[in-house]
C-alpha cells in the first residue's frame, strides 16, 4: 500500500494473483518479483485453481467448464443424455441402504470433485453434502444423476458485476431434520458482497438440535463469525464496511431471541 | 476460495486489472544434494554460536 494506491497480492503455493488500483505499482511489484524469483508472467488472469475467468464489459464471469468436462470423462458419461433436476423427488439417501460398492475409489473421486465444483456451482452443494459418509450403489447412481444434471449446464458459474457495492448481505436457513440417519439438521448460509456471492456453506450440523429455533440460532451464530472475519479482511484490504451487515433469517422465534438485547 | 472470490468482487466492482504470475520451479521436500547450514530465524531460542544443518529442503530454497 502507498499513497498512490494499493496492490493486492494473493499466493497459492506457486500461483499468484495480483490486482491493484495503480498500474505503476503493479508493474513495480512484478519487476521486483522477477528480480527475486524465477517467475513467469501470465498476463491477465484466465485460469486459476481449475477456475476459468472470463472478462466481460460488465464484470468477470467465473466457471469450471473444463473441470466439469473432465468430471464427465472420469465418470464415463460423455454420450448419455442429461436431466433437468438434480435429484429425484422425496428421496432420502440412507447410509445403509443397498449394496456396498466393491471398488469405491471412483465414487470418492467423483464426490471429491463435486465438492470442489460447488465453488462456482452452489446449486449442487445441498445434494453433494449428503454423499460424504457412505459409498453404496444407490449413492453412486445419485452422483451420476448430478453429473447428468451438470451436462445440461456445464458453462454456468458465478458473475462478479462491475460497480457493485462493497457492502455485505447475508442469508441463513436450515432444513427440518433432513438427515434420515441421524435426524440432524442441515444448515446453509450465503454471504454476498454487493451482489457477488463470495462465501457460502451447506453443512449438516455436528450435533442434534431439538427445535428449528435452536438450529437457526446456531446457524446465525456461525454466520456471525464469518461476517466478523470477512469484515476484518476487507478492512485489511482498505475497503472497510461503512454500515452494519444485515443477516437475514426466516424463523420468527429465532429473530425474536436474537433481537432481544437481554439475551446478549 | 472465499478469499479468491472476495478478490474478484473487489476487482470487478472497482474496475481493477487482474494479473497472474507463476513461479517456474518449485521443489517441495526434495532430498538435499549439498550441505547447507543455517541460522534459525529470530525469535527461536538458540545459543548465538550454534549453526544448524538443514536435513530437508525448504520450500523456495532452490
Amino acid at each position: 500500500m502507498s499513497v498512490s494506491g494499493i496492490v493486492l497480492f494473493l499466493v497459492y503455493v506457486d500461483d499468484i494473483i495480483i490486482n491493484g488500483t495503480n498500474c505503476g505499482l503493479i508493474t513495480k511489484l512484478q519487476r521486483l518479483l522477477h528480480a527475486t524469483f524465477y517467475m513467469k508472467d501470465l498476463g491477465q488472469l484466465t485460469y486459476f485453481l481449475g477456475l476459468e475467468f472470463h472478462h466481460r464489459a460488465n464484470g468477470i464471469f467465473v466457471n469450471q467448464h473444463k473441470y466439469i468436462q473432465d468430471l464427465i470423462t472420469l465418470a464415463s458419461l460423455e454420450d448419455t443424455s442429461y436431466v433437468d433436476t438434480l435429484m429425484e423427488v422425496n428421496v432420502k439417501y440412507r447410509k445403509d441402504e443397498g449394496d456396498l460398492l466393491n471398488n469405491p475409489t471412483l465414487y470418492w473421486c467423483l464426490v471429491g470433485s463435486l465438492i470442489y465444483l460447488t465453488t462456482t456451482r452452489p446449486d449442487i452443494s445441498y445434494i453433494v453434502h449428503q454423499f460424504i459418509s457412505s459409498s453404496r450403489h444407490l449413492h453412486l447412481t445419485a452422483v451420476r444423476r448430478i453429473i447428468h444434471y451438470l451436462q445440461a449446464s456445464p458453462t454456468n458459474g458465478l458473475f462478479f458485476y462491475t460497480e457493485s457495492s462493497l457492502q455485505f448481505v447475508t442469508y441463513s436457513d436450515a432444513d427440518w431434520a433432513g438427515c434420515p440417519n441421524t435426524r440432524r439438521f442441515t444448515t446453509g448460509w450465503c454471504l454476498f458482497l454487493g451482489n457477488a456471492l463470495i462465501s457460502r456453506r451447506c453443512k449438516k450440523q455436528d450435533r442434534v438440535s431439538k427445535s428449528s429455533t435452536e438450529v437457526e440460532c446456531r446457524t446465525m451464530s456461525t454466520v456471525c463469525s464469518e461476517i466478523v472475519w470477512l469484515r476484518g479482511l476487507l478492512e485489511e484490504f482498505r475497503f472497510p464496511q461503512t454500515t452494519s451487515t444485515p443477516l437475514h433469517a426466516d424463523n420468527t422465534s429465532t429473530i425474536q431471541i436474537v433481537t432481544n438485547p437481554i439475551f446478549h | 476460495m472465499t478469499i479468491v472470490q472476495t478478490f474478484l468482487a473487489i476487482t470487478a466492482s472497482h474496475l481493477l486489472q487482474l494479473y497472474q504470475m507463476d513461479v517456474k520451479n518449485i521443489f517441495l521436500h526434495v532430498d538435499m544434494q549439498e550441505e547447507i547450514y543455517m541460522k534459525l530465524p529470530s525469535g527461536m531460542t538458540t545459543s548465538p554460536h550454534d549453526v544448524y544443518k538443514l536435513k530437508r529442503s525448504l520450500y523456495g530454497l532452490k
